[in-house]
């Protein structure tokens, strides 16, 4: 895919005043006494935002067009972000343990790991050898399944 | 000099070198998993020291610090990943070297900077700590806020290639820094109606996704290559030359960790960043910083690690606990009945030695535990990307769970790693953020409290030397590399005319 070179610049501009404004309109609920640091912070950060905006936007119109990557690296990144997603989001649907083992196993197959058996004894080895280390050693309780549990 | 003697004889007992060396390897386990840091692996030891002797203890404890603050480095310089935020400025160039199929280069000068800057920080813990004291006695909230605005100058040279984008980054993240409560009055700011965000975000679990997604997504664009593209490790060895090299370098930044280690509530992390930067100012191939340059790795780990003893000086000398692993050590001295301040030196000499000499004698130790580590850790480099891409979210997201106990913070991890990635591919540097997340809150509670106490007679802060000195250096530190950019930029252009 073919862009200015100055569109991604733009496009982050943009969503970065978007941000700036969500916090703006959050200002007049905090008290006086504690707006004075963070407002100030804003206002540099909205003058700076809208000076890369601005400079890329003139520069837009006689910039040079290259090849972006942008596609394919969506193409495999967006599907990984979906599955981890996913990930997380299970892990308090179905505990720590069958949630991992099962990203692992996505995951490994997803980047083509060709070995099968070492794709299953790796997710469950890592997963339990993890959830032993955690719980015993570091006394951290892993997230428990609402739908489903396995502990041990 | 008697309890000198006295506290060599105590760690070279058998059992305690066993307890130094079992606690390093412990410790430096805590520092390389993603969300485990030195703190976390000294708070969750103490309750394993009330059998112990308080001598004993106290070395456990400190072991684990020492190991902690060098583990972090090993997974930085491998894959690029800091184990703790204070490894973040190594991972900058620990990288690039690996590309270079120079890893054992890398880790050899890692371990080695970190028992210098570790065993320089507890000589002066010997030697200076009633002097030390004394500066950390003039340490007061101005003192806190220029350390943070001079912190902050970092950005600076960090984002040489792309000054605008760093600055912004730099305030922007500072912006975020002020989510949650304020850290005077305590009112609850930009928390878009969530409970969770009361608090502000957690700085770690943004770290990990900062530095440990962007690195797996980066991986999905070649699943089946290997970390080391030259696919060698490399030689651990090094020259005398090499070593001797960078002896000044490594000096200069272990005073740096020291001075920082002093101050209440700035600990490794800035010490790393600030060393770093030091080191990139001074360097003749400044060129070289970004991109495989050994001087950053060593001023990296000689500055954090020379925070380790620096950051006891207040709690030994004054019984003030500037930092949260002091603050574990103030609680494990009171259990075994030892109590810190200007009588520890006289009343409990034996324990306090013995700590002090145990601090050098584990440093030294250190080398040979961190060896181990860097030869076993280098075989990462020949795990395939696929695994090692699944292996690194896996522990990111338990790591970041384990710290917060809660999946708020995965998500947040999730989304730094998700923004880190796609300021990487714009050019954005990520740096700054980790600088601005660990400065931010310090730096207004340090301007609020400051505003306060000096309400309308601002000029008085220039009656306190310790502020002025720091102001200057901060004048300095922001104005040196922009006049130099300028000079370099004028000199090209005479070049190509």
């Amino acid at each position: 895919m073919k862009m200015k070179k100055s569109l991604p610049d733009v496009i982050i501009g943009v969503i970065v005043l978007i941000f700036l404004g969500t916090l703006y309109a959050q200002v007049p609920a905090i008290p006086e006494i504690s707006k004075g640091y963070p407002l100030g912070l804003l206002i540099i950060a909205t003058v700076m935002t809208l000076y890369l905006l601005i400079r890329n936007l003139l520069r837009l119109k006689n910039d040079e067009v290259v090849e972006s990557k942008i596609p394919e690296q969506v193409k495999v990144i967006a599907p990984y972000c979906l599955l981890i997603i996913a990930y997380i989001w299970l892990l308090n649907k179905l505990g720590y343990i069958i949630s991992t083992v099962l990203f692992m196993i996505a995951s490994l197959l997803f980047l083509k790991l060709k070995n099968k058996v070492l794709m299953i004894v790796l997710s469950v080895v890592l997963t339990c050898l993890l959830y032993y280390v955690f719980t015993n050693f570091l006394v951290v309780v892993l997230p428990r399944g609402r739908w489903f549990n396995i502990a041990f | 000099m008697a309890d000198i003697l006295l506290g060599f004889t105590n760690v070279l007992q058998p059992m305690n070198i066993l307890i130094c060396i079992g606690g390093l390897f412990i410790g430096v386990l805590f520092g390389a998993l993603p969300g485990f840091s030195a703190t976390m692996a000294v708070a969750i030891f103490v309750p394993f020291t009330y059998v112990m002797e308080p001598g004993a203890a106290l070395l456990l404890l400190s072991a684990l610090y020492c190991g902690g603050v060098f583990g972090g480095s090993i997974p930085a310089v491998l894959v690029g990943i800091p184990g703790t935020p204070a490894s973040a400025p190594t991972a900058l160039e620990g990288k690039a070297l690996v590309r270079k199929g120079e890893a054992g280069r890398a880790l050899h000068h890692v371990t080695l900077s970190s028992v210098y800057g570790g065993a320089f920080s507890a000589i002066a813990l010997l030697v200076c700590a009633p002097l030390l004291a004394q500066i950390a006695k003039m340490v007061g909230q101005p003192e806190q806020m220029m350390v943070a605005i001079f912190g902050l100058s970092v950005v600076i040279m960090l984002s040489e290639d792309n000054l605008f984008k760093g600055v912004m980054v730099a305030i922007i993240s500072l912006v975020l820094a002020t989510f949650g409560q304020d850290p005077v009055q305590g009112f609850p700011r930009f928390t878009y109606g969530f409970a969770e965000l009361t608090g502000g975000f957690s700085v770690v679990p943004v770290l990990i996704g900062l530095f440990s997604l962007p690195e797996v997504f980066k991986m999905l664009e070649d699943p089946h290559g290997k970390m080391a593209e030259t696919g060698t490790v490399g030689s651990m060895k090094l020259s005398l030359k090499e070593v001797a090299g960078n002896i000044v370098n490594a000096t200069r930044s272990a005073l740096i960790g020291i001075c920082i280690g002093i101050i209440p509530a700035a600990g490794p992390d800035i010490a790393a960043f600030l060393a770093y930067n030091e080191a990139k100012k001074a360097s003749k191939h400044q060129a070289d910083f970004g991109n495989g340059a050994v001087e950053g790795i060593v001023s990296a780990e000689a500055g954090n690690n020379g925070a380790t003893g620096g950051s006891l000086i207040p709690l030994l000398t004054l019984g003030i606990p500037g930092s949260a692993p002091a603050a574990i050590f103030l609680g494990a001295m009171i259990i075994h009945g030892v109590r810190t301040g200007p009588t520890l030196f006289s009343q409990h000499a034996d324990v306090v030695y013995t700590m002090i000499i145990g601090f050098i004698i584990i440093n030294l130790l250190m080398y040979f535990v961190g060896m181990v580590f860097c030869k076993f850790g280098s075989l990462i480099l020949y795990i395939p990307k696929s695994i090692l891409a699944t292996t690194i979210v896996v522990l990111a997201v338990v790591g970041t769970y384990a710290t917060g106990k809660n999946l708020f913070d995965v998500w947040v991890m999730f989304g730094a790693g998700l923004l880190g990635y796609l300021m990487l591919r714009n050019n954005f540097p990520t740096s700054p953020v980790a600088l601005a997340l660990l400065l931010g809150t310090n730096m207004e509670k340090a301007w609020s409290l400051t505003k306060t106490m000096y309400e309308g007679r601002m000029m008085e802060l220039f009656q306190r030397p310790l502020f002025t000195a720091l102001l200057l250096f901060t004048v300095f530190s922001f104005a040196f590399p922009l006049i130099k950019m300028r000079v370099q930029k004028k000199k090209k252009a005479q070049a190509q005319q």
